[in-house]
């Protein structure tokens, strides 16, 4: 994240490329040994969701961009909504899947300047839409470095999207300087 | 798009499974090689990757939990956060005791399936068993008190 602020104001900028990814269910030889090999199909496009392997796959898209705010008075709590954040499952397994997200906290490009901790920052998935059988889908409370999780426990070619809400809780007044961060959203 | 794979550690508490951080490796994260770990694939095309497993011989009984990660990160520019995106397929491998993982053998492992099913069912015999003693317990102490009462009576009588 890239953060610059004149005096008591800052302005926040959050570009994240959309992606999705495509994983094919992993077949495993167990074997006896102490060896195992699997293979991994990834596939890859950019936009929406779409395509996939051929025996079912896992994808997520993440948001395509985020801005946290500007012309912002501190200390400061305030909330964003987040672009929509999209998993498809078409696996047949009934493991269903967890999404989560992770945001780092914010460093400055000045050495020495303290860094923004990741506390500041609070996840909302808000309303979840489902389609499919994965009728168990709902969020879950956070988890020690996780913002968030969005479980499914049962999955069959699930479709689940949600536009979450991600608040910042500033209680002091960060030193002036430019911020780079890291959101990371996975689905596993 | 460049494609950066790599196993992780996660944790498996009371069905909840959670990815740990990087900084946190785990004995299945640190047995599992991904061939390659970095690929460059065009959009609406893919790429095929190799995941070993290797479980040592001395590997200790117990369920080992990961992940293997499919990532891709943006590059941040002077006005933009770095976004990671990731897709992680579960990983399972119960360790088990067996003649083939005694010193100085292989080891027995599986990934996909999970070695908490006997576990459960050990603890759920020894609640019934437990019960049915308590059970027992209370039956002949009941049996003595019935005794008793009976002896009681026919001395009054």
């Amino acid at each position: 994240m890239n953060t610059s602020h004149q005096g008591k104001q800052i302005f926040l900028t959050v570009t994240v490329v959309m992606v999705a990814l495509f994983i094919s269910p992993i077949a495993v030889n167990a074997a006896g040994t102490g060896n195992t090999q699997l293979t991994l199909t990834i596939n890859a496009t950019t936009g929406t969701n779409g395509g996939g392997g051929n025996n079912g796959y896992l994808s997520i898209t993440a948001p395509a961009s985020l801005n946290l705010g500007s012309n912002i008075a501190f200390p400061a709590s305030y909330v964003v909504t987040s672009g929509l954040v999209a998993v498809t499952d078409t696996r047949n397994t009934s493991v269903g899947w967890t999404s989560t997200v992770i945001m780092s906290g914010l460093t400055s490009s000045t050495p020495g300047v303290p860094l923004i901790p990741a506390s500041i920052f609070s996840y909302d998935p808000g309303a979840l839409s489902v389609s499919g059988s994965g009728s168990s889908v709902g969020a879950q409370s956070t988890n020690a470095g996780i913002l968030s999780s969005v479980v499914t426990t049962i999955g069959y070619h699930t479709n689940a999207s949600w536009t979450p809400s991600i608040g910042l809780t500033y209680t002091s007044t960060p030193v002036d300087g430019t911020y780079q961060g890291t959101m990371t959203s996975s689905v596993f | 798009m460049d494609v950066t794979l790599y196993p992780g550690a996660a944790t498996n508490i009371k069905g909840i499974f959670l990815p740990l951080d990087a900084n946190h490796p785990n004995l299945l994260s640190s047995w599992t090689t991904i061939t390659p770990n970095a690929v460059r694939i065009a959009p609406h095309s893919n790429a095929i990757a190799t995941v070993t497993i290797t479980v040592p011989a001395d590997a200790p009984t117990g369920q080992q939990v990961g992940i293997v990660w499919a990532s891709i990160k943006t590059s941040p520019n002077s006005n933009a956060v770095g976004g990671v995106s990731r897709v992680g397929i579960r990983m399972y491998d119960p360790v088990s005791v067996t003649p083939e993982n005694t010193p100085g053998a292989g080891t027995s492992h599986s990934a996909g399936s999970s070695s908490s099913l006997p576990l459960e069912l050990t603890s759920l015999g020894l609640i019934i068993l437990l019960a049915m003693f308590f059970a027992l317990f209370i039956l002949r102490k009941e049996r003595k008190r019935a005794k008793r009462r009976r002896r009681k009576r026919r001395d009054s009588e």
